[in-house]
């Protein structure tokens, strides 16, 4: 054992890989844990090699990549790898890609999860054929997978409009888009221009649906999803200002393939099983990571940073990867290069622009809780043990009215992914039934292991 | 309270299950109860049932300070059995199963109760004499057990590895087939809804702060987080947390608390007929009506009150169950999860009367507290509304750490942990 003191992040998107060289760069070694087989996050996602697939990787994400390579020295990279638990004293449980799990103890732990998106349960939406908006990314840029069938794409905000314009850029047949949203309004631009070159983007994937002739449906939402075997057709609905359907669903769109997402939140799932403060913060993503000045979590030790910690973007994301990797020097008692702190304090400086960015973002495609209302009483909105709305709602009824104990009583949130998928849906629904603020109803909360991890990895290995 | 039946279930289900009503209140406290019970778990909430149904209490208070059946009740493997060796405690934990065997139909209230057999494996030659000489002693009290070789066993539990080259052979069984499972949850939950219908007040999110007592010294009330309240009777049923809630009378109690972890694997098709305990490797293991095998492991070795337990636990249990169950060795593990026990000296309960007037404590009940559940809040609802013990708790005293007339099952084979 050596004296050094250990650091370990989790994630290697933007901000976890730009903690990592920032560390390196000060003299600082780590462990980054990630579960892709390659670095970069769900933003620089790429497939194994760089030169093939559909949508050309971001150069950013190649460049991160590079880095991390030449720093090989100073950063050890743990690709494939799961971490399936951790606790205060942060001591992690980690499952290789294959064979038995580990414990990893560090000195400093940076969490650097990311996002996942908001499943909003619709009739119909567990028919094969379904996918996340970024399920379908990750086909396309991990996978090189181009959807071979009409596809109809919906849900809200910039990523709507991004896979949109992959899809019409990789030669899919988008039948139509349908964005819960209205236009931005004036003020709301005003707020996108604090980015002028996202803003400029975001103009472009829009200029090229419409050279594609693919129609955009706004103010309105898949209502249902119709099919036998597959998905056969989409039902659209008019919504009214609270995103809750106007009236029956109207337009039918036939298509084989559907894209549903409505924003992302932070990965709380790690910080919630350390046991970190959260907060509810509807502007940054719902339950959030509660944070100081140098991003450090109520736990001590404890740093997180990106989206996994409250949604800012990748912008933001690299940026906190600076901030940290100062913090942590402190932390550790090591002296922080001057660039470094240059560039922290800069990092520091254009978070108001950035703020400014999602909060018009926020404003104009912001999740509104009506949109949770679109499933049926008898629509599954846990997938894992197949329990419905009315399952939950009944549960809310019967005095179970805190997210855990609906849990409990009616099994939402107890499979496989443990509420990844549908604890926003089943959030919601207790809340309303219950005549309270969501945030009134409890965090979802997974439990060890985040990943199911089979018996044999578990048990000692065998001489 | 409206009694649940094929009618209502038929009822509700035409109507889209729209129509249920809350189980029980969420009251306020009142300034004063007749008595107080401290623990809404299922051995306080049991307590609270039979405090009104049987000795007319009505006017008494559960305070929780998370919510109900959030503890060990929530967090254990179900284990239901009563084959312990001495002669007290198998009389309370067949108290217990005799209570479970007509829990639902008392409470109106399916807790899934099934008596499917346990069997208790026997992997060296003393696991061997010691099990046999379980199963003639209970059979003397009047409680079924038998000894099963290991093809007996393998019969029983045909997924059972009985190989003898494995690192712990299987050499045999004690098979107690009233022995079995019940729906953790459900027991509190059947429990605070028939407490509630008698008029009990359960209140949940209430912490306990302090305990008043008078200038004779016996008690007169609590300090809460939702303010005082006066009681002339305490009862405390607070698993791992009983000390301190005793420490605040000024009781000091011969108790450790430790974590003691539990696990269960995504959920598969019925593969699994019964409960079987590892005593010597510590693996319990069932399959719940879901389909996930319910695994329990051993406590860890430190005292401590996080509800996480260290991964070695696990690594060592699943270690076991993958070789006596080589086939589940590729099933995934889906959640892993710990709860706080609080063991005594002797490994036995402590129910009844405290040094303190007023004062009465129910605890120490290890890793073995479920399975006791009804047959616990029975007779500790005696001890506080009568003020002295049942005749069935009056060996399980605080008295006997200071006597010497201990219940030793830490000293059994088969022990009460």
């Amino acid at each position: 054992m050596s004296a050094e003191p250990r650091v370990v992040i989790v994630g290697a998107g933007p901000a976890g890989a730009n903690a990592a060289l920032a560390l390196a760069a000060a003299g600082v070694r780590s462990i980054v844990i990630d579960d892709n087989p390659r670095a970069g996050g769900q933003i620089f996602r790429v497939g194994p090699n760089d030169a093939i697939g559909p949508v050309k990787p971001d150069p950013r994400g190649v460049r991160l990549r590079a880095r991390l390579a030449e720093r090989a020295d100073m950063i050890e990279h743990r690709a494939g790898h799961e971490v399936i638990g951790a606790t205060p004293e942060r001591r992690l449980t980690v499952a290789p890609p294959d064979g038995p799990v580990v414990s990893l103890d560090a000195d400093a732990l940076v969490i650097a999860t990311g996002a996942v998106e908001v499943s909003v349960p619709v009739p119909g939406w567990t028919l094969p054929g379904v996918f996340g908006l970024g399920g379908l990314q990750i086909l396309l840029k991990q996978s090189a997978l181009v959807p071979d069938r009409p596809v109809v794409l919906g849900g809200t905000g910039p990523l709507l409009y991004l896979v949109a314009a992959q899809m019409v850029k990789t030669g899919a047949r988008l039948a139509a888009v349908v964005d819960a949203a209205d236009w931005p309004s004036p003020r709301h631009l005003l707020g996108l221009a604090a980015m002028p070159k996202l803003l400029r983007q975001g103009i472009g994937h829009l200029l090229a649906l419409k050279r594609a002739g693919v129609p955009i449906h706004r103010r309105a939402a898949i209502a249902a999803i119709d099919g036998a075997d597959g998905v056969a057709a989409v039902r659209i609905a008019r919504l009214r200002p609270d995103w809750s359907a106007e009236s029956a669903p109207d337009a039918t769109i036939a298509c084989g393939i559907v894209g549903v997402g409505f924003g992302v939140r932070p990965n709380v799932e790690l910080t919630g099983l350390i046991g970190c403060a959260h907060l509810y913060d509807p502007a940054t993503g719902g339950w959030v990571v509660r944070r100081d000045e140098d991003l450090a979590t109520s736990i001590p030790g404890v740093y997180a940073i990106g989206d996994g910690a409250a949604i800012g973007g990748v912008e933001n994301a690299l940026a906190e990867g600076t901030i940290v990797a100062a913090s942590i020097l402190r932390r550790l008692g090591r002296p922080t290069p001057a660039g470094l702190v240059d560039r922290a304090t800069g990092a520091r400086r254009r978070k108001t622009r950035r703020t400014r960015f999602r909060a018009a973002i926020n404003g104009w495609s912001g999740l509104r809780d009506g949109i949770f209302t679109l499933a049926a009483f008898d629509t599954i909105v846990c997938r894992c043990e197949g329990v419905t709305r009315a399952a939950i709602e009944s549960a809310a009824a019967s005095g179970f009215d805190e997210l855990r104990a609906a849990k409990l009583h009616s099994r939402a949130g107890m499979g496989l992914c443990q509420g990844r998928v549908c604890g926003d849906a089943a959030a919601r629904i207790v809340a309303h039934a219950a005549g309270v603020a969501v945030e009134a109803a409890g965090m979802p909360r997974a439990r060890l292991p985040l990943r199911p991890v089979a018996f044999s990895n578990v048990a000692a290995p065998k001489s | 309270m409206r009694h649940f039946s094929l009618r209502t279930l038929l009822t509700e289900a035409a109507n889209a299950h729209q129509g249920w009503a809350r189980q029980w209140r969420a009251p306020e406290p009142k300034p004063a109860y007749d008595a107080i019970i401290v623990g809404g778990g299922g051995h306080g909430l049991a307590t609270a049932y039979y405090m009104a149904q049987e000795h007319g209490m009505r006017n008494i208070a559960v305070l929780e300070k998370g919510w109900i059946g959030g503890g060990n009740t929530g967090r254990n493997t179900t284990i239901i059995r009563s084959n312990y060796l001495y002669d007290e405690s198998a009389a309370i934990y067949d108290h217990a199963v005799k209570l479970w065997e007509g829990l639902s139909q008392a409470l109106n209230y399916n807790v899934m109760y099934s008596a499917r057999g346990v069997l208790m494996l026997a992997h060296n030659q003393h696991d061997v004499q010691s099990f046999k000489r379980h199963v003639y002693a209970n059979r003397l009290n009047g409680v079924d057990n038998e000894w099963l070789t290991p093809e007996q066993a393998k019969a029983f539990c045909p997924p059972l590895n009985i190989s003898p080259d494995i690192r712990y052979p299987v050499l045999g069984g004690a098979l107690q087939r009233r022995g079995g499972v019940a729906r953790h949850d459900a027991v509190a939950w059947g429990y605070a809804r028939g407490a509630d219908a008698l008029g009990v007040d359960i209140i949940q999110n209430c912490e306990v702060t302090g305990i008043v007592r008078g200038s004779d010294g016996a008690v007169t009330g609590v300090e809460t987080t939702k303010g005082p309240i006066r009681t002339p009777r305490i009862g405390v049923v607070a698993a791992g947390h009983t000390s301190v809630i005793m420490a605040m009378a000024g009781v000091r109690m011969p108790l450790e608390s430790f974590p003691l972890q539990a696990l269960v694997s995504e959920p598969v098709k019925p593969v699994f007929p019964c409960v079987l305990m590892s005593n010597a490797v510590h693996a319990y293991i069932s399959q719940s009506d879901k389909g996930e095998l319910v695994i329990g492991a051993g406590t860890d070795q430190y005292v401590s009150y996080s509800q996480q337990g260290g991964l070695h636990i696990t690594t060592h249990t699943l270690d076991a169950i993958c070789e006596l169950f080589p086939q589940f060795s590729r099933l995934r593990l889906l959640r892993n999860w710990g709860g706080i026990v609080d063991v005594t000296p002797d490994r036995s309960p402590i129910i009844g009367r405290t040094p303190v007037p007023g004062l009465f404590v129910n605890c120490g009940w290890g890793t073995g507290g479920f399975k006791a559940t009804p047959g616990s809040g029975h007779v500790f609802a005696w001890t506080v509304a009568k003020g002295e013990p049942h005749p069935i708790n009056a060996p399980f005293t605080l008295d006997r750490f200071r006597t010497g007339r201990l219940i030793d099952e830490a000293a059994a084979a088969a022990v009460a942990h």
